[in-house]
């Protein structure tokens, strides 16, 4: 199961995928000065977390695993992908359509704003806007509470209904 | 029509209070729920110039999935967080919540009190597990795992059997546990290929309940026939985030979706069951709630930062 989503991952076609492609130049023409590796490190993280994000969501320390093991890897990016794996594997996909589909027209279109994000925690820039919210809990006392519960209204026809028999 | 901006959060979930009519809660997420903070809106209606008036925000450090009121405290709801935590909250009070635990190793993405026995509520995560929880004690009471084999996204308790729940998981399957018994009494997998990110008892029919898929369907379901679904519903032109059955009318569901749509839907019409379809907001549309106590009246939330209260056009008749 598992390693038929490394599969297609890595079958994925990410050249005519029009949403990563459009994504995808931000992404690197802020990169330009950088080496290669650290260029095609960027490029395969940045497919990593569209692909977990959008199409299948899966483990990418998992995947580097796997990938070893089968003896698939020769890129020598590896290094830069575990290092930065944890702003990956952090994302929070829900909506996963089936790897087997494979139909990149079926995916519901996020919000532009929801890319640029993507594109920011992908390149690993500080998100603006975070509060600092203390992990305390209430020095207060609870409330006690003053209205009965309400039956539900299925209760409530139930009890008719009984009473009627 | 209501409507209240929940500027700069996107919503993900939202209840109308189980005892007050005019009242409801909203969990939301910045970001996305991608990184950053969350925060509850306890909201109460029918006040003030919009028809809207904030009783209590509450900011958390990570995005909020779910929510759920108490059945036995009016003033107490349970918030599930991406960080893995659940927050019992006292709206009588600001701030800080009341409890917090931190068991589940990843996002909780569902939270429900039990309507029956009403001191308990349970809890489904992306770390797999289901986890049994009483206010009263500072650990769960129970958690039941090793079943889904990917995250489970709902977790919805019988109307009619205090033990009884179901749980939609992203393995493809739906599931019935027994909290009496450590493995679950029935599984389905009730869209064969997809994730099934939500699911609902039919309030009339114990024995019937919903299901909503990545396929874009929702299926209905009789417990005592698991073989064959009774119905598709077919129309939602992306994945269904979230279904409810109405807690007034036998055959009337409503479902909102990625394609950002909520639609109603007559199961009790097997050919043409497709009864509205409102296309309010501009984003996927995540959270839905009927209300108790006005009859007809839902609620919803979405990604667009706008929580939407309304009668629809189909319940006025």
């Amino acid at each position: 199961m598992t390693e038929q989503i490394f599969k297609a991952f890595e079958n994925y076609d990410f050249e005519n995928d029009t949403n990563f492609q459009t994504g995808l130049p931000s992404i690197l023409n802020s990169h330009q000065d950088k080496p290669k590796e650290k260029l095609d490190a960027l490029i395969e993280k940045a497919k990593c977390f569209y692909y977990s994000k959008v199409i299948q969501e899966f483990d990418y320390d998992n995947y580097l695993t796997w990938k070893t093991n089968t003896n698939k890897l020769a890129s020598s990016n590896i290094k830069d992908n575990v290092e930065s794996s944890s702003v990956i594997t952090s994302s929070k996909s829900d909506v996963n359509n089936n790897p087997q589909t494979e139909q990149t027209a079926d995916n519901p279109q996020y919000p532009r704003t929801f890319y640029q994000l993507v594109e920011m925690i992908a390149e690993e820039q500080p998100i603006p806007g975070i509060k600092q919210i203390p992990n305390e809990l209430n020095k207060g006392n609870p409330s006690i509470p003053t209205i009965k519960p309400r039956p539900k209204p299925w209760e409530k026809k139930n009890m008719n209904n009984d009473n009627d028999i | 029509m209501l409507k209240f901006r929940t500027q700069g959060y996107n919503g993900y979930s939202l209840q109308f209070s189980p005892f007050i009519e005019n009242k409801i809660a909203c969990a939301t997420s910045a970001n996305f729920g991608l990184v950053g903070n969350g925060r509850l809106f306890v909201l109460n209606t029918g006040v003030g110039p919009e028809g809207v008036e904030v009783e209590r925000i509450y900011d958390t450090q990570d995005g909020l999935f779910d929510c759920s009121w108490s059945e036995i405290n009016e003033n107490q709801l349970v918030t599930a967080s991406g960080d893995g935590s659940i927050k019992l909250w006292d709206i009588k009070l600001t701030e800080f919540p009341i409890q917090n635990w931190h068991e589940h190793s990843r996002e909780v993405f569902s939270v429900q009190w039990n309507f029956i026995k009403k001191d308990t509520f349970i809890s489904g995560s992306w770390d797999h597990s289901i986890k049994l929880w009483t206010p009263e004690r500072s650990q769960s009471l129970t958690t039941f795992n090793i079943e889904h084999t990917n995250c489970v996204y709902n977790t919805i308790w019988s109307p009619y059997n205090a033990d009884l729940f179901g749980s939609a998981s992203g393995d493809q399957t739906v599931k019935i546990w027994d909290t009496k018994l450590p493995h679950s009494i029935q599984t389905i997998i009730a869209h064969p290929g997809f994730e099934i990110l939500s699911m609902d008892w039919n309030k009339y029919q114990e024995n019937i309940i919903i299901t909503a898929s990545t396929d874009k369907s929702l299926k209905v379901w009789d417990l005592r026939r698991p073989d064959i679904e009774l119905l598709c519903l077919r129309g939602h032109e992306y994945a269904v985030r979230r279904v409810k059955c109405s807690p007034h009318n036998v055959n009337i569901i409503a479902s909102v979706s990625y394609d950002m749509t909520m639609r109603i839907w007559d199961i009790s019409r097997q050919s043409n069951p497709l009864v509205e379809v409102y296309d309010g907001h501009t984003e996927f549309v995540l959270g839905l709630d009927f209300n108790l106590y006005i009859e007809g009246q839902i609620a919803t939330c979405a990604w667009d930062e706008n929580i939407h209260i309304f009668q629809p056009p189909a319940f006025l008749s």
